[in-house]
């Protein structure tokens, strides 16, 4: 029975190797993946753009809708800043500096020349103690004692606010390489002699230059390095945010009651980490939900961030262009009688932005610029 | 009996699967393999009705017009499970599988398979979705197999070497009829 009958039956339909369905199924899982690894172009991403529109599943998005919405959530966010942050302070008015010009440690400012470039941001608090005063002297009543405790929690809540619009538009325009959520939580935007941070002058311009477990990670711990510029609005709304509000709320929460117990740990996190409000660390899960409540009100439809990260994709796929910015350094480079590694290695030291070549600096620079361009800023 | 003395070692050798690794699903899961089965029905019938991307031989084609027909007669369910058994083990075991090796999208599990594969915008699905389809429908080709193993074990009980068979192949019959 079993030779006559099982064994063919078996033979035909479940052995692996036969024709049969079964073996298809059995090997499908394997084609499928070289499929899919033969056709990049058809994996890549879901979106495609056609002219001013963005298709993408059932959704079309009209890019100078888009483009409205980026320009309103700026516009408002600075409208937020100055009315509930700054409460009507003229910060150019009252002589408060907001500083984007790279300076040395001793305080000089640095000429315009090739090595200014890159050169570290120093955020410390001296404008703050002006804003504080600015601040107090229009009556405000949670600056002075007793302090009126309903008037700071409303304080603090809009600069919770301001700092939950600052991440979304961070996210979207500082360039056609999204940060990671876990790249945005990690950001160190303070500079010591034993840590550097991740945030950079470049052409009064905030760059960030941030590092993340690249997709070799797991076999030989690489990480990889990325340039991302902002545009000189949002620059400036973060360095203000930092500069001049930070250490008045750090000063407003610390003689607000109910500020966490270890008081050391809360200061030194203000001090160097992006993303804090209310003394508590932002998470993953509020920066996933900050961001689809905001994309989701703004635009209309939910746009998850891994499909953000596609759109991005795709847009770099069709704007897939090679930058010539680094044209006057190949052509020293050449007078020089070496290639551009060399001379990574040779000057890297001068004009190197965070540990990253300066080839690479540019082309990305040049990629942001270009992303910045395309959504009107 | 032959050389294969336990049934085992013939499953081993016939089809790859090993010992013991191959269990019924329990009443839990037992609906995501159906579902399986159930979207390959689904889109077998709507290929016939309205001349769909899958491809049927004269013989499934009948049995698909048995079922639709029967389904719309018919408010029973019982009265289909017949026909559907026969449905699917014509997709699964076709007669003939010559057609098949000339090109695989001849078998409507494979169409069925690579309409899967791709998501509505015309882009592979993910791998992982992809992963637990096929192997959902390598265990219900499986059950389907070890159901006509033990009708035929049991159409030809007289050996008492077969008992050991029916008495492994009986929960994966009894799983596929229950």
């Amino acid at each position: 029975m079993i030779r006559t009958t099982l064994t063919p039956f078996c033979n035909t339909y479940l052995a692996p190797d036969s024709i049969s369905p079964f073996a298809t199924v059995h090997d499908w899982l394997s084609w499928f993946m070289a499929a899919k690894a033969m056709t990049p172009g058809l994996s890549n991403s879901t979106f495609r753009l056609v002219g001013e529109r963005v298709q993408f599943g059932c959704h079309v998005i009209c890019l100078h809708r888009f483009r409205t919405f980026l320009q309103d959530q700026m516009q408002s966010m600075w409208l937020r800043i100055n009315k509930e942050v700054l409460l009507g302070v003229d910060i150019d008015a009252s002589g408060i500096k907001v500083d984007l010009s790279p300076r040395l440690v001793d305080g000089s400012v640095a000429g315009n020349g090739p090595f200014s470039q890159g050169w570290d941001i120093l955020l410390d608090s001296e404008s703050s103690i002006r804003l504080q005063e600015e601040l107090a002297r229009a009556g405000n009543s949670f600056l002075k004692s007793p302090i009126d405790i309903s008037k700071a929690e409303e304080w603090l809540k809009s600069i919770h606010m301001v700092w939950q619009e600052l991440f979304c538009l961070i996210h979207v325009l500082s360039g056609p390489f999204p940060l990671f959520f876990l790249e945005h939580l990690e950001l160190l935007y303070s500079n010591s002699p034993t840590q550097r941070g991740d945030f950079f002058l470049v052409d009064g311009k905030l760059a960030i230059v941030s590092s993340f477990e690249g997709e070799r990670h797991n076999l030989i711990g690489s990480y990889k390095k990325r340039f991302r510029l902002l545009p000189h609005k949002l620059s400036v709304a973060l360095v203000v945010m930092l500069q001049l509000v930070r250490p008045v709320e750090l000063s407003v929460l610390l003689s607000t009651p109910g500020t966490p117990k270890n008081k050391e740990k809360m200061l030194c996190s203000y001090r160097h980490t992006l993303y804090i409000s209310h003394g508590l660390k932002w998470n993953r899960d509020m920066l996933s939900k900050i961001w689809s409540q905001w994309i989701t009100e703004g635009m209309g439809f939910s746009l998850k961030t891994d499909r953000y990260r596609s759109f991005c994709k795709a847009w770099r796929t069709k704007h897939k262009t090679t930058h010539n910015a680094g044209w006057l350094g190949k052509m020293a480079d050449a007078q020089a009688g070496h290639g551009p590694t060399i001379s990574n290695k040779l000057y890297g030291k001068l004009d190197n932005i965070g540990g990253l070549a300066t080839t690479k600096t540019l082309s990305e620079k040049e990629k942001c610029l270009d992303w910045q361009r395309w959504l009107g800023f | 009996m032959g050389q294969c003395t336990k049934p085992q070692e013939a499953e081993l050798e016939l089809t790859s699967c090993r010992p013991g690794k191959l269990q019924p699903p329990g009443v839990d899961n037992a609906y995501s393999y159906t579902a399986v089965e159930a979207g390959l029905v689904m889109a077998v019938i709507t290929s016939v009705n309205e001349a769909g991307p899958i491809m049927l031989t004269p013989q499934q084609q009948k049995v698909a017009k048995q079922l639709t027909q029967r389904i719309e007669d018919s408010d029973s369910n019982s009265s289909c499970s017949k026909i559907l058994h026969n449905l699917l083990f014509s997709l699964y075991l076709p007669q003939d599988i010559s057609r098949h090796a000339a090109d695989v999208f001849s078998s409507p599990v494979v169409a069925f398979l690579a309409l899967q594969s791709k998501s509505e915008q015309g882009v592979y699905c993910d791998t992982s979705i992809l992963g637990q389809v096929t192997a959902k429908m390598q265990t219900c080709i499986r059950f389907r197999c070890l159901g006509y193993l033990m009708r035929k074990l049991q159409a030809t009980a007289d050996e008492d070497t077969n008992n050991e068979w029916i008495q492994y192949v009986t929960p994966f019959h009894l799983c596929l009829i229950g």
